[in-house]
């Protein structure tokens, strides 16, 4: 199961909420405002260490491009949306939206 | 047969994503489809007991869900946590569900193809 | 591999529908097949042909493109009675049906991915 998150941790509790629910292994999918997720040195960056403890963790180019994010968290992996289809090919799909 | 989750995680009558849900529910449900329904984070307040929308001119959602077996749709879960964090119990729910932990939610996800978000 | 795409946010408010063009354009280009685009709430809006912004892309075109490789696109006709979207206002390639046509896509795809708020 890919756990799909587009909000930002900061204000929005769908990450912490999808990492009680996903299984150790699964991976999560940072996309849209979800990629914030994935910035070093903001308030949520332990959240983000206990995901990538037992997950995972994707952030996707275009949307990290766009919002003018660069300093990530040692360990998330950036895709593009071939890499985002990839992971559609290899798991089920859980939009945490 | 294909297996559906829905997963409410939103709060009714703010937004129309659980009414929506519901109707997706019984549509589905009556197609060769197998559909459960999961109640995690807000979504477990869609099955509260005593909803009564009638001054916003809104229907009633939470009675609805019990109505749902007609359609062949009986594997309803809350999640544990979510109704904890909230004050509630299953006692405040409008029908007897499945009350899992979190890993039970997770498995119950693992045993479907698709999961539709509401 | 077959993929269902289910949108439920409408144009410009939200990123929901350019998500999933790019997604369907990365699954094609990867060899799949769109099983069909189920278009359901507010995301019926980005079906209206009349849908013209000034210099931005065109979300509706994104679709309807979609649409013209044969792609099933489908706006729910209930939703689009709610919001007063009628036939004659769906851009060609976009056609309106029920839930059974979701239900047909899920059943015929091997994944199922929704975009939404």
């Amino acid at each position: 199961m890919l756990f799909m998150i587009n909000k930002t941790p900061t204000q929005y509790g769908n990450l912490a909420s999808a990492l009680r629910i996903a299984a150790k292994g699964q991976p999560i999918l940072l996309y849209e405002d979800g990629v914030y997720a994935a910035m070093s040195g903001a308030q949520s960056e332990a959240l983000l260490q206990a995901a990538l403890a037992d997950h995972p963790v994707y952030a996707l180019e275009a949307d990290l491009e766009a919002r003018g994010l660069t300093r990530l968290v040692p360990g998330v992996q950036v895709i593009g949306y071939d890499g985002f289809v990839e992971l559609v090919e290899q798991h089920n799909v859980a939009p945490w939206i | 047969m294909k297996k559906v989750a829905i997963v409410m995680r939103k709060a009714p009558y703010g937004s129309v994503y659980s009414a929506e849900g519901y109707r997706s529910i019984m549509g589905l449900g009556v197609f060769e489809m197998d559909v459960a329904v999961a109640f995690v984070d807000d979504g477990v307040y869609v099955l509260l007991k005593g909803q009564n929308p009638a001054k916003l001119d809104m229907k009633p959602l939470g009675d609805g869900f019990p109505m749902l077996s007609d359609f062949d749709v009986k594997q309803f879960y809350v999640h544990a946590e979510s109704l904890a964090e909230r004050g509630l119990t299953a006692d405040d729910l409008v029908m007897g569900v499945e009350v899992l932990d979190s890993a039970g939610i997770s498995a119950a996800l693992a045993g479907c193809d698709v999961v539709l978000p509401f | 591999m077959k993929i269902g795409v289910l949108i439920m946010e409408g144009p410009y408010q939200h990123q929901a529908v350019d998500s999933a063009y790019h997604f369907a354009k990365a699954a094609l280009a990867r060899g799949h097949e769109i099983a069909g685009i189920f278009l359901y709430t507010d995301g019926v809006n980005n079906a209206n042909k009349f849908i013209r912004p000034p210099g931005e892309r065109n979300v509706n075109g994104m679709l309807d493109e979609l649409g013209a490789l044969g792609i099933p696109v489908i706006a729910c006709s209930a939703c689009a009675r709610f919001r007063g979207l009628q036939k004659d206002m769906v851009s060609a390639n976009i056609r309106a049906s029920g839930l059974g046509s979701l239900a047909e896509f899920i059943t015929a795809a091997d994944r199922f991915v929704t975009f939404g708020d």
